[in-house]
């Protein structure tokens, strides 16, 4: 072939326009007509404000906003859909997950857990390597998370209400005194999970993984002491649980089980159902148990059939 | 179904394809190619020596340098790998 | 045909001098910046509260630099020396090289400070704002025009296909970045929703696909047959490679958003033309493998001929891993974790970069009529370019697979952070080989070009 200036200039910018025609044009024709999804709403202008700040400080590098049919960690509640998209622009899919998925962040977590977050992330997840934010003023990172607050739109929204209501009710508890601030605590675990010891012995190994867990997801807010002084502590109200005073107060196993599995809507204590399994829960709960609040009742009756496992 | 537009599509690109690689053997297109081979060679090689010119003390630094980087990250890998 | 006149040896090849120096002097500061936010990886606190030196700030930076200030301006530099020689003339004009030169530079500063001040249109690869956008799509048009009048006043008929790709990838890339940066919309630079990622990401693949693929094609189809001192293997297989990569490469970009929703059709495309990427990457893998059989020991003995052979050979790699990533299944493994930044370490740095660097190498000799300043510290940094990125390649892709694994299987993000902490430990010090090995090739170059004490000829 005669390769001409004219052919491979022509030539390639005809292929590229051809290219353009079929991977750019037509899906731009077939995805413009794309439809609000059910949870879609407008961003309000705080929201837009925040979300200014996450583009210039490049949060999209580490956090995708992409829910795929495979996932399971934070958001997999709900597959992404083109009509949660249609007012962003630029899109912040991302392409790296080196932080958790944020497209259902929004209401995850009370507006003073992120405050604790953003100041320093090792605050509130001891192992996280986020860059500390602090350098935004206290302005800046309330607009940022305006905005990550409403990632999920609609659904954003409902667990916001739920925050918020929890927020007012969990303040009055904290402030009407210890006993009733535990009292309160302890009314919101079922009946079933009240009464119930930790069915399994608090092994020295146990007691070893549950340390560790203590230390990878708990010491940012409760401190290394378990007195609720963590790094976390002067930015989060009510603040974290000190769990030296829950000795003779009711506490057991079931309690702090539940309390960690679930977590306590409203306050910055989220829950860990989805990153601590069954055997890791317990296991916390002994060493919480033993050592902080000094009162603990592993493996005390009823505890049901012999574990399979036990020495 | 978006098959049949496919279809369609890869088809007018085989003909298209068939079409223009016809007319461009029958136009002599593909003809006296071999010179083309050649052409990156037809220079007049520069002598060039292969030698290393760099005065030895600056050399050395730069190599030490370069050692010293070797050695850096080497031991951040071994303090790593068996301190931690 | 008539060669060239004789000039003075500091006239000669000005704006490929210039090139050099900047893709030299910006390989370190895109490599230390690289270091720099992989140290903040293992030590998030390393640079708390400076905002510019911020992790996320830091990556956005690096990869600019390291695509428009080290690999492409490398690569550039090659172009603006074999580009007359094979035309058999000199370049239209060195005073309009140099004001290329000097405009690419101060949009590269202009880059590095907005996105460390985090002025940025928050797309990948296309985070510049719009004045940036404008000097950079003035200097790709300079450099069209410069080309395209050298080709013009040629001595000699035939195209080389070097002049082809070189063409072509200036002309393609000027079209592809306006078109990816959205320019028409100065203020966002964006489109919205689902559209927008499927322009950015035709546009991000075709940084490689139609920028640095061709131009280090070009280099290697220059320099391998004049170190191997034999005739391209064939004419007829560099004639499919060109046109098959260009029609190809610039299908594939939706190959990043399988799983996002976009219309299954066009992800259908995306994967069918990536696994039809073996057709131009063989044809030129084949083509330059089979000029250098037998021919190994001349390539050994020369160093640019090394640094392009090697990048060959990572060419290959990478491309076989970019054909099997595009595969749903492989996919739902490999995305969105480090795996990719492993592929994209051994594309853009052990491919092009390498390349890029052999192609400095081998031109700064006949440019300066003079050997190099040392030979010695060109081969250390080989040696530590390839140990750098053979180590980014297998440390990045175990952790990418344990990441992966683990959230194939259900483990959260955080969960899996201490499982790669150690691979990012080593991945910071084999940041910090290859940016050493980008302070002493600056250093080589710099000497090799300015004050060399080797002799003339």
């Amino acid at each position: 072939m005669k390769m001409t200036p004219a052919a491979v200039i022509a030539g390639s910018l005809l292929i590229l326009a051809a290219v353009v025609m079929v991977v750019i044009i037509l899906p731009y024709a077939d995805t413009s007509k794309t439809i609000p999804s059910d949870l879609f709403r407008n961003r309000t202008q705080m929201e837009a404000k925040g979300r200014d700040l996450y583009i210039s400080n490049g949060c999209v590098y580490c956090h995708t906003q992409s829910i795929r049919a495979i996932d399971w960690d934070l958001g997999a509640e709900r597959i992404a859909e083109a009509g949660d998209y249609i007012k962003d622009h630029p899109i912040l899919l991302g392409s790296q997950r080196t932080g958790p998925d944020l497209s259902q962040e929004g209401g995850e977590h009370p507006d003073d857990w992120h405050l604790a977050h953003f100041i320093n992330p090792r605050s509130t997840r001891p192992l996280s390597i986020m860059p500390p934010f602090q350098f935004l003023n206290r302005d800046n990172i309330s607009l940022l998370t305006r905005y990550v607050q409403g990632l999920g739109m609609k659904d954003a929204d409902r667990r916001m209400e739920r925050q918020t209501l929890w927020k007012q009710r969990a303040v009055e508890a904290y402030t009407s005194g210890v006993d009733q601030n535990v009292e309160w605590l302890h009314a919101h675990v079922p009946e079933g999970w009240r009464n119930l010891p930790t069915p399994y012995p608090a092994t020295e190994a146990g007691l070893a993984r549950g340390e560790k867990i203590y230390q990878d997801f708990c010491f940012g807010c409760h401190g290394p002491v378990g007195d609720g002084m963590g790094p976390a502590q002067p930015h989060i109200y009510p603040p974290p649980l000190n769990f030296t005073i829950l000795k003779g107060r009711k506490i057991s196993g079931g309690i702090i089980y539940y309390q960690i599995m679930n977590g306590i809507t409203g306050t910055a204590m989220p829950y860990f159902k989805r990153e601590l399994e069954s055997e890791k829960i317990w296991d916390v709960g002994n060493y919480i148990a033993k050592y902080f609040i000094d009162q603990i009742d592993a493996n005390t009756e009823p505890r049901g059939i012999d574990a399979a496992y036990e020495p | 179904m978006y098959y049949p537009y496919f279809l369609a599509y890869i088809l007018t690109g085989v003909f298209i394809g068939i079409a223009v690689f016809l007319w461009a053997l029958k136009n002599g297109q593909f003809s006296d190619q071999q010179r083309a081979r050649f052409l990156a060679l037809e220079e007049v090689r520069p002598e060039v020596a292969a030698t290393s010119h760099g005065s030895g003390f600056q050399l050395y630094f730069i190599f030490y340098l370069a050692l010293a980087g070797v050695a850096a990250s080497f031991a951040l890998v071994g303090y790593a790998l068996f301190f931690q | 045909m008539p060669e060239n006149p004789t000039r003075p040896a500091t006239a000669a090849y000005l704006t490929a001098r210039g090139f050099c120096l900047t893709s030299a002097a910006w390989m370190m500061m895109a490599t230390l910046v690289g270091f720099i936010a992989a140290l903040e990886l293992v030590a998030p606190d390393l640079t708390a509260n400076i905002s510019w030196l911020l992790f996320s700030r830091l990556r956005p930076i690096h990869v600019n630099l390291v695509l428009f200030g080290f690999v492409t301006p490398g690569l550039l530099a090659g172009a603006f020396y074999f580009v007359p020689r094979l035309l058999r003339t000199e370049l239209y004009s060195e005073k309009l090289g140099i004001v290329t030169v000097i405009l690419w530079n101060m949009a590269l500063v202009a880059t590095m400070v907005t996105l460390a001040a985090g002025l940025t249109q928050g797309r990948e690869y296309a985070e510049m704002i719009w004045p940036i956008d404008a000097g950079i799509v003035t200097a790709f048009c300079l450099i069209f025009f410069n080309f395209i009048m050298t080709v013009k006043h040629r001595n000699e008929k035939i195209l080389y296909v070097s002049v082809w790709y070189a063409l072509a990838a200036v002309a393609l890339t000027t079209c592809t970045y306006c078109l990816g940066n959205v320019v028409w919309k100065p203020d966002s630079g964006s489109l919205t929703g689902i559209p927008d990622a499927i322009l950015l990401w035709f546009y991000g693949h075709n940084v490689f696909g139609l920028l640095l693929t061709p131009l280090s094609a070009a280099a290697a189809y220059y320099i391998i047959p004049q170190v191997c001192r034999s005739p391209l293997y064939s004419h007829t297989l560099s004639l499919l490679g060109f046109w098959s990569l260009i029609v190809i490469y610039t299908h594939i970009g939706t190959h990043h958003l399988l799983q996002v929703p976009v219309p299954t059709w066009l992800k259908v495309v995306a994967i069918v033309d990536s696994i039809a990427m073996v057709i131009p990457v063989m044809a030129f893998l084949i083509n330059i493998w089979y000029t250098a059989r037998g021919k190994l020991g001349l390539i050994h003995g020369d160093i640019g001929g090394k640094f392009i052979f090697t990048g060959t050979i990572m060419y290959f790699i990478v491309s076989i891993l970019g054909s099997l990533m595009a595969l749903p299944d492989v996919q739902r493994v490999t995305h969105f974790n480090h795996w990719v930044v492993g592929h994209a370490h051994i594309g853009v740095l052990g491919f092009s970069g390498m390349i890029a660097l052999g192609g400095l190498y081998f031109i700064i000799p006949r440019i300066t009529g003079k050997p190099l300043f040392s030979l010695f510290l060109a081969d250390l940094q080989y040696w530590m370019i390839l140990i750098g990125v053979s180590g980014f390649a297998i440390v990045l892709t175990i952790s990418g697979l344990i990441q992966g694994h683990a959230w194939l299987n259900g483990e959260t993000v955080y969960r899996v952070l201490s499982e790669i902490h150690i691979y990012n430990i080593i991945r910071a010090a084999l940041g910090l080989l290859i940016f050493l090995s980008a302070v002493s090739g600056f250093y080589n170059i710099f000497r090799s070009v300015f004050s060399n004490p080797g002799e003339n000829p």
